[in-house]
């Protein structure tokens, strides 16, 4: 009985105007998002090979030198530069990827962004929003699933259809079932094949390189879509169950759909930076500044009552100024954490967010890469003035009034040059992370589900 | 008179049904949320602001020595009204631009902020007018023509002697109303809340701004109304009108305009910013070397160690390092020819959507555009200038001082006395230093900037129009 619900459900749905459209589109738009996505991936691709071919080049250039302590002076002048590998699922779900540099310098404290950048680059690509999977499924899916299902009860009970299927002895619930199971079939599967048409195209055409885990985390995040899509299915079918004519079914739709993924995730982040406000960097670095210069008038008052200083209490005032230093800078960054979290848990009252932060943390592009990324600099730098302050130590230099001379010619090794790594999840990883937001979105799924069930039951057909 | 019975009836109609009510409700919830929130976050901004303003100037009051002008100063960009409304291009609402002698600016790093507001659009006035409106707009008119069809009404209607044109155009007037009478409310409401909660002063530009953000909207959701008009009187079922016309929507307001800049980088593509700089480095090395090597030649050929006393030879060094120099600007050059060649290409093509011309309307309209970003860097780039020349003219006030305190040996002795006189002179305090002086553009000149899309959008207007009268000529009432 179920099947033969479930294969008029697709009939009816197949031979429809609103299907051969919806397909035509659909198929387009992910081939058409993957094909640019993926050939942006690939030119950012040659971009970062080339880049770090140039830091090696530079790397045994200076290895090379046949003087030394010329050698040290430029090893010593050299900002190297830490290249950030783009992340290859950003294909699917761009996320922060376009919003964090490809490369740090190992010198400033924080990369700078020069006058030049301000102006070089195409402004048309911030101004709009990125067509990846991600974006498809979140804002085009929902709504051609949506569109799919906003009259298939009360659509059916306007046109008499209704009436005379359930005259016959067919259960409600098989019924409802029956079309949940068809209309979704009818919609995830187009979406499965352009899915897979992009698939192929990616790997094909290798503007990205597959491996196991890649293709995990493309499976995996093809599997989140189709949930999302069943989510926005069973709201559709929820308000088809509660709504008696076709016409205000698809008001309230889209109506659901304007607030639910135009509205709800993106005024949380706004809501939540004025709900748990933080002090603007600048003002935190002024108050940085600010210690630092206590510590040196303390350091003058010394120096005025004892004229050789008293190193004990020098000491002593340094370690204080670097200890509030650290506590200012926990207490900035437990602040933005605060924020970053209210704003998550706000946007996740619409299953956009959910998704969103589903698909990009398997993608390993959501907050984490922020996170990971902001911590690989900071070790990266770190590590640089270690590696500088360790010539220093060792007494390898003589400070003549020619310059520096170095004792040991072979003082210098490549390999010894600090690298940029930044932490990336694996796959198992990330999947358990997303598993929070997986499961919301099936809550959703099932909660409306029932609801509709529980509507239909008492649905008046005449 | 017969058109203002039709566009009566066609009113009537709109007003007592649900999509009405709907519009109303999705209008005032929105546009009043957005600008709460915005307005709020704006207050934040100028607190914000006003702290940073204090912070840059102590900066530079607490300073005593001339080097340190060589560092640079900090400066802050005026808060732009506007934004309540339109966040436009720039990330926040305030921002510190570290200035420097000679052309270089440092600007904050962009990434060094919450991250989850780079993963979501801003809900602001551009937002809500381009695409939920757009969307109310279309759901209004979906089934002005093919609904009476079906139902019949049409067929009742047109059997008086009523010209189809004047029918038409009724329900364009009538419908249109109907969808700006909710938003108008709600606009002039959201104004007011915006107006109450901040200290912004309604006063010319701001008005001004206001006032054609309005009208432009209207224009913009004119031509949306009229593509659904024009959908609707090709359709004969009210669901094949509205399934057409959210894929219409789909293709014209969501997907043209976010692939388009993706487009046009496969066809014009772009070197990467660090292989221009890679250029410029190699460049530069090369001519270092080769400098070196000259100047070595020269001490051979000369015998002599100090080559620079000979003026031929300095001369051609100089020439040497002119041309370098021109070298690498043509390098920079082309790079930002290229830049700008995409940019420009990538808002032709998005311009196929009625939805481009909107925004980058908006954003122009509310100073928050490219050509404001353009001047607000150039401006920058002069207060460099200036802060350069203020940083000479120091130095010179400073060394003066030294030589008039030099003996004859050379040596420099300054007594404290004299150190305490100096410094009370106040020949040392920076307090006379330039302030950055930024205006936002003038309305006129924003006006003149949107011109072309303005006049996009009428065509866009015009053009849905007379395609729904065409169409509507010929549509036939007996199905």
């Amino acid at each position: 009985m179920l099947i033969l619900q479930i294969r008029k459900e697709i009939v009816y749905n197949v031979l429809s105007f609103r299907f051969a459209a919806t397909y035509v589109l659909l198929f387009l738009l992910v081939l058409v998002s993957m094909f640019l996505m993926g050939n942006e991936h690939r030119t950012r691709m040659e971009h970062y090979t080339r880049t770090e071919a140039a830091q090696r080049n530079r790397l045994e250039e200076l290895s090379k030198m046949p003087d030394a302590s010329q050698q040290y002076r430029e090893v010593n002048q050299e900002a190297f530069l830490g290249v950030r590998q783009p992340e290859g699922m950003s294909v699917l779900a761009r996320g922060l990827e376009s919003s964090l540099p490809t490369q740090v310098s190992s010198r400033q404290h924080w990369a700078l962004v020069s006058s030049d950048d301000r102006l070089a680059r195409n402004v048309m690509l911030d101004i709009f929003q990125t067509p990846d999977l991600a974006y498809v499924v979140n804002v085009v899916l929902s709504l051609l699933a949506l569109l799919f299902v906003f009259d298939s009860v009360c659509g059916e009970k306007e046109r008499g259809t209704l009436k005379v299927l359930l005259s016959n002895s067919v259960p409600r619930d098989s019924v409802l079932l029956g079309k949940w199971v068809g209309g979704y079939l009818s919609i995830a599967t187009p979406f499965a094949v352009a899915v897979l048409g992009g698939f192929l195209y990616l790997s094909l055409s290798g503007a990205i390189q597959f491996d196991s885990e890649g293709v995990g985390r493309f499976a995996a995040i093809t599997a989140v879509s189709f949930l999302h899509i069943a989510a926005f299915f069973s709201l559709g079918l929820f308000i088809s169950t509660a709504t008696h004519r076709a016409s205000t079914a698809l008001l309230m739709s889209l109506m659901v759909w304007i607030c639910w993924i135009l509205v709800v995730p993106n005024v949380a982040p706004v809501v939540a930076r004025l709900a748990a406000p933080v002090a603007s960097r600048q003002v935190i670095d002024a108050e940085l500044r600010a210690i630092d210069r206590e510590a040196d008038l303390l350091h003058q008052a010394i120096r005025k009552r004892k004229v050789y200083g008293d190193e004990k209490e020098s000491e002593r005032i340094d370690k204080e100024a670097e200890h509030s230093k650290k506590k200012l800078e926990q207490f900035y960054e437990d602040r933005l954490t605060r924020q970053v979290t209210l704003g998550k848990n706000l946007a996740r009252l619409s299953p956009s967010a959910s998704y969103l932060f589903a698909v990009t943390r398997i993608a390993g592009t959501g907050s984490t890469q922020f996170d990971n990324f902001r911590a690989a600099v900071y070790r990266f730098q770190e590590e640089h003035s270690e590696y500088q302050r360790s010539f220093w130590d060792s007494n390898l230099v003589e400070w003549g009034s020619g310059g520096p001379t170095v004792k040991r010619d072979d003082w210098f090794d490549a390999a010894d040059v600090p690298q940029f790594a930044m932490y990336q999840e694996n796959f198992n990883e990330a999947v358990a992370a997303a598993l929070f937001d997986i499961l919301l979105l099936a809550v959703i799924t099932v909660l409306f589900f029932m609801l509709s069930f529980a509507f239909f039951l008492r649905y008046d057909i005449t | 008179m017969l058109l203002i019975h039709v566009v009566r009836k066609e009113l009537l109609d709109q007003l007592r049904s649900l999509r009405f009510a709907i519009t109303c409700g999705v209008c005032l919830v929105v546009l009043m949320l957005s600008s709460i929130v915005l307005t709020r976050d704006y207050r934040e901004a100028q607190s914000t602001y006003n702290m940073n303003r204090v912070i840059h100037r102590n900066d530079l009051e607490q300073r005593t020595d001339v080097r340190s002008l060589w560092e640079g100063v900090t400066v802050d960009r005026p808060l732009n009204p506007l934004n309540t409304m339109v966040r436009g291009l720039s990330d926040g609402l305030t921002e510190s631009v570290k200035i420097q002698p000679g052309n270089r600016l440092d600007f904050p790093e962009r990434w060094e902020q919450n991250p989850i507001l780079a993963l979501f659009p801003s809900v602001d006035y551009v937002f809500i007018v381009g695409i939920i409106m757009s969307l109310l707009a279309l759901a209004l008119s979906y089934d002005s023509v093919s609904a009476e069809a079906e139902s019949g009404v049409l067929r009742l209607l047109m059997s008086y002697s009523v010209p189809r044109d004047t029918v038409l155009l009724g329900k364009w007037i009538g419908g249109y109303i109907s969808l700006m009478a909710p938003f108008t409310v709600a606009f002039v409401l959201s104004v007011l809340v915006s107006l109450l909660y901040s200290e912004v002063e309604l006063r010319g530009n701001v008005a001004l701004g206001l006032l054609s953000l309005y009208g432009l909207a209207m224009l913009y959701l004119a031509a949306i109304f009229s593509l659904g008009l024009f959908i609707s009187s090709c359709t004969r079922l009210a669901s094949t009108s509205i399934t057409v016309l959210l894929l219409v929507w789909v293709v014209f307001i969501l997907a043209i305009p976010n692939t388009a800049p993706y487009f046009v980088g496969q066809l014009l593509p772009l070197p990467s910013r660090e292989s221009i700089d890679r250029e410029k480095q190699a460049m530069e090395r090369d001519a270092l070397t080769k400098f070196q090597q000259m100047i070595k030649d020269e001490q051979e050929r000369t015998s002599r160690e100090d080559v620079w006393a000979d003026e031929a030879f300095r001369v051609e060094i100089e020439a040497r390092q002119q041309n370098l120099q021109e070298e690498m600007e043509k390098v920079d050059g082309s790079f930002g020819a290229q830049v700008r060649s995409q940019t420009r290409w990538s808002g032709i093509v998005a311009r196929i959507s009625p939805l481009t011309s909107f925004k980058l309307a908006a954003f122009d309209l509310a100073s928050a555009g490219l050509a404001q970003e353009e001047r607000y860097v150039a401006s920058l780039k002069a207060y460099s200038e200036s802060w350069q020349a203020y940083t000479e003219e120091k130095q010179k006030i400073w060394e003066d001082f030294m030589d008039s305190r030099r003996d004859d040996n050379g040596r420099v002795l300054i007594s404290s006395e004299d150190m305490e006189q100096f410094r009370r002179d106040n020949r040392l305090g920076f307090s006379d230093a330039p302030g950055y002086d930024f205006a936002y553009m003038s309305f006129a000149d924003r006006l003149s900037e949107v011109s072309l899309d303005l006049l996009l959008l009428v065509i866009w207007n015009i053009l849905f129009f007379l395609l729904a009268y065409l169409s509507f000529l010929r549509y036939e009432l007996t199905g």
